[in-house]
């Protein structure tokens, strides 16, 4: 950014996203990390600096020293099969807690898993694992409750070993095993992509179809009705318009002015052949990690739907292929959800913080504060442009994805998401209109706001 | 930004686009329709014949503004056009000068010749002032520093023990210091040449540069310039060639550069955005909620054509996403759908119609898309 710019004459009052906040360290540990402030490490030929750095390395020390290590009733044990099925690993028996969102039951507590979820544990030092021998799968076929195999009699394979066996030939690659193990060791819980809710466009065209058979009568009426109150559109003919025509106001001329056509939310679903194709698929549904309604078997819409793209071997997509990813992933319509209990719901489980207050905590408390200390047609006004900001800067829809793209084991994570400029579909024109009735919410200059 | 301040500026700024409208040349308004009384309908209907009858279109009486097309450029040159096309929806950028031309007042106020005597501050001197303050701040601290590292060592006289709590004052004053209003003024020998014998400036050395794009929305959309070339008028056809021509190739495509980024710029306006330049973010261009003088640019638009050919790769865009990210606007990709049917412009001067019925059924079939485009921080999304 040039000199002259990062000086642009006013500052604009800046709304702090609060995720976009560094945590707070220092409320995390007694010891106190330094305050942050000026940057430049200059010795000053005083032990300050020395001494606070010498104590936040003994803490480290102090943390990573206890004896690291699995106790013997502890040790889990995997066996390397491949038969073919979707999954190449099983555990006989299970220990430990990290099934949340791992492997898949089969009979007798027997649990599977796919490539990265094997490789994951075996890398972390969470599970050991062997290569299957034909004593094994005897074993394993008859296989009940509390039988004990001795392990010892199997191969045991190395990481170098398991890397090969599981990244060479399956459906998974490095750069898959990259994007999972970082979300991982990240805390969120993952799982391979699955559609768990049926075609958006399917969905979505039943329920337009049903919105216009019941309109009926009513919406022809209305129709005519509307005739009044056309959209003034571009005034193609009359190269004199702005000569002829009387305006009172520049919200008209403006919508005089409209001729180039834009998108609307939901606009790539209204064509009802819209196949999704396996060009670009997903790869993984996420969930964060204080997901408290996730279930393996039954889970919730994912928080997140990430595409692994290699960049080496792709360029960037194309408009087709974003509407299609975006037409493909797991998603709820607003006119699905049956009331806002959802949204209560949610703020009760939040469990009560036990840490003291961080500074993210106090400025949202003051920005209530100062809110409630405005005026009503101050605080509609400012959730107006609250409103119409957020849709500018998230998408009317929160239709999004996610793509991880790997650049020789380099990983950058960006979101596409569906945008709207127009504010004219029915879904930004129902979240603005219940705040201010008949503007055009679209056009962004408005003398009087 | 004090209230008073933005008193001042949404006076300046308070029309969006350089055509006068009825309700502001006679100061008049329609009243308010209140959709449950007929009355008030009744009312809004005859105040609008009223007005529509008595009073004529305003625009008649404003004289088109000059636009000479001069060696590849569209330059207007006529003090109070300039202002015009500042003032009203910021087009434009002067050449000598940072956005707004202001070089003729900078200079004024410079050589001391003006006669008024309040003398407004240019952006660029606020910047250069600014500048002059931020350094005094820095000097001041640094002897602060010193002097507290002498306190840390324990090595500080009483005398210094006191000159640091002034420095610890003198900072925290300096801070919320305000700039001095005041212009140094300062000549040069080569300014002898800029004044006459009555002390005053001679002419404005400056102009304002329109790009392509904004040229052809004012003649096209808003129909308030007239454009010369050589004395000569230049028809919204001609223009629109040389507007084509001024991106390097010749026109046969519909995804010829001009008319994608034309299409978005047209997009935007009409949805009331402040259009400019988006050259220093590496974007195409930057939307404004009001103008420049008023907030910072909220979103960072790159164009790109939706066909087949246009590939753009994984760096290229995410250099772009962390510039755009780093100054905190928003990065929008618009795709633009073209007329695929059209293989050669040069045909659609032969459909019927005037010059700008052709081209407003030849743009209507633009659509433009929009993506938003946001860095992921997996560390920081977790709850």
């Amino acid at each position: 950014m040039s000199q002259d710019d990062d000086e642009s004459v006013i500052p604009r009052e800046v709304e702090f996203d609060i995720e976009d906040e560094t945590p707070d360290w220092s409320t995390l540990s007694g010891s106190g990390i330094p305050k942050r402030g000026d940057k430049d490490f200059e010795p000053d030929s005083t032990a300050i600096q020395s001494q606070s750095l010498q104590s936040a390395r003994e803490a480290m020390y102090g943390a990573i020293s206890g004896i690291r290590g699995h106790h013997v009733k502890q040790l889990l044990v995997g066996v390397w099969i491949e038969d073919g099925s979707e999954y190449c690993c099983v555990i006989p028996r299970i220990k430990g807690n990290y099934f949340r969102d791992i492997g898949i039951a089969g009979p007798n507590n027997v649990v599977y898993l796919n490539e990265l979820e094997t490789v994951y544990l075996v890398e972390r030092g969470s599970m050991v694992i062997y290569l299957a021998n034909e004593l094994f799968m005897t074993f394993l076929k008859e296989f009940k409750k509390d039988d004990e195999f001795d392990y010892d009699t199997l191969y045991p394979l190395d990481l170098e070993f398991l890397y090969s066996l599981a990244f060479g030939h399956g459906k998974y690659g490095i750069d898959e095993y990259q994007i999972y193990s970082y979300l991982k060791r990240h805390g969120y819980m993952v799982l391979p992509y699955r559609q768990f809710t049926t075609s958006q466009v399917d969905r979505y065209n039943a329920y337009q179809d049903k919105i216009n058979s019941n309109q009926g009568i009513w919406s022809t009426i209305t129709n005519w009705f509307g005739w009044f109150k056309t959209e003034e559109k571009f005034p193609i003919i009359d190269s004199m318009h702005y000569l002829q025509t009387h305006y009172f106001n520049f919200t008209d001329v403006f919508q005089s002015l409209r001729l180039i056509q834009s998108y609307e939310t939901f606009d790539s679903l209204k064509s009802k052949d819209s196949k999704i194709d396996d060009d670009f698929k997903l790869t993984f549904n996420v969930w964060k990690p204080g997901n408290s309604t996730f279930s393996k078997k039954n889970p919730p819409l994912p928080d997140f739907q990430i595409l692994v793209v290699n960049a080496d071997k792709n360029g960037f997509p194309k408009l087709g292929d974003i509407q299609k990813l975006l037409n493909g992933i797991n998603y709820e319509f607003s006119f699905e959800i049956k009331n806002s209990n959802g949204v209560k719901a949610e703020k009760k489980i939040r469990k009560k913080n036990t840490m003291a207050t961080s500074k993210k905590e106090i400025r949202q408390a003051q920005r209530e504060k100062r809110i409630q200390s405005q005026s009503i047609d101050q605080q509609t006004r400012n959730e107006y442009l609250k409103t119409r900001d957020s849709i500018f800067k998230n998408g009317a829809s929160g239709r999004s994805i996610i793509l991880g793209v790997v650049s020789n084991g380099i990983i950058n994570f960006f979101n596409l998401i569906e945008g709207d400029f127009n504010l004219r579909g029915e879904l930004s024109k129902n979240k603005l209109e219940g705040i201010y009735k008949g503007r055009n919410h679209g056009i962004i200059y408005n003398g009087d706001l | 930004m004090g209230k008073f301040h933005r008193k001042q500026l949404n006076k300046i700024y308070a029309y969006p686009l350089p055509v006068t409208i009825t309700s502001e040349a006679y100061s008049i308004s329609l009243p308010e329709v209140y959709p449950h009384n007929p009355l008030s309908w009744l009312y809004f209907t005859l105040k609008y014949w009223q007005y529509t009858l008595t009073y004529e279109v305003p625009q008649l009486s404003i004289p088109l503004i000059n636009v000479e097309y001069i060696n590849g450029t569209f330059a207007v040159y006529d003090d109070n056009d300039m202002t015009r096309l500042w003032t009203r929806g910021f087009f434009g950028k002067g050449i000598l000068s940072r956005s707004e031309p202001t070089w003729k007042d900078r200079t004024i106020n410079r050589l001391n010749l003006s006669t008024s005597s309040t003398t407004s501050l240019a952006m660029e001197d606020v910047t250069v002032k600014r500048r002059e303050g931020r350094q005094k701040f820095k000097d001041e601290r640094s002897k602060l520093q010193a002097l507290e590292l002498l306190q840390r060592k324990g090595e500080i006289s009483p005398d210094d023990l006191k000159t640091l709590e002034e420095l610890r004052d003198n900072l925290n004053v300096l801070k919320n210091a305000s700039i001095n209003r005041q212009v140094d003024s300062e000549v040069r020998d080569e300014d002898e040449e800029l004044i006459d014998d009555s002390n005053q400036l001679i002419n404005n050395l400056e102009f304002l540069q329109l790009q392509p794009i904004e040229a052809f929305f004012l003649k096209f959309a808003l129909n308030v310039i007239s454009v010369s070339n050589n004395n000569l008028d230049l028809s919204l056809r001609e223009m629109f060639q040389i507007c084509c021509e001024s991106y390097g190739t010749t026109i046969s495509l519909p995804n010829h550069r001009f008319l994608i980024e034309y299409a978005v710029y047209h997009h935007y306006r009409s949805l009331g955005w402040c259009v400019r330049s988006g050259i220093k973010f590496g974007c195409d261009m930057l939307l404004y909620k009001r103008g420049p003088p008023f907030t910072h640019a909220e979103h960072a638009v790159m164009i790109i054509p939706n066909d087949p050919e246009t590939q753009y790769d994984w760096f290229d865009m995410a250099s772009r996403a962390r510039v755009i990210g780093t100054v905190k606007k928003n990065f929008v990709i618009a795709f633009v759908d073209y007329p695929q049917d059209i293989t050669d412009i040069n045909l659609i001067w032969n459909q019927p119609g005037s010059d700008k019925e052709i081209l407003s059924r030849f743009f209507e079939s633009f659509k433009v898309t929009e993506i938003l485009y946001k860095r992921w921080t997996p560390s920081r999304t977790r709850d």
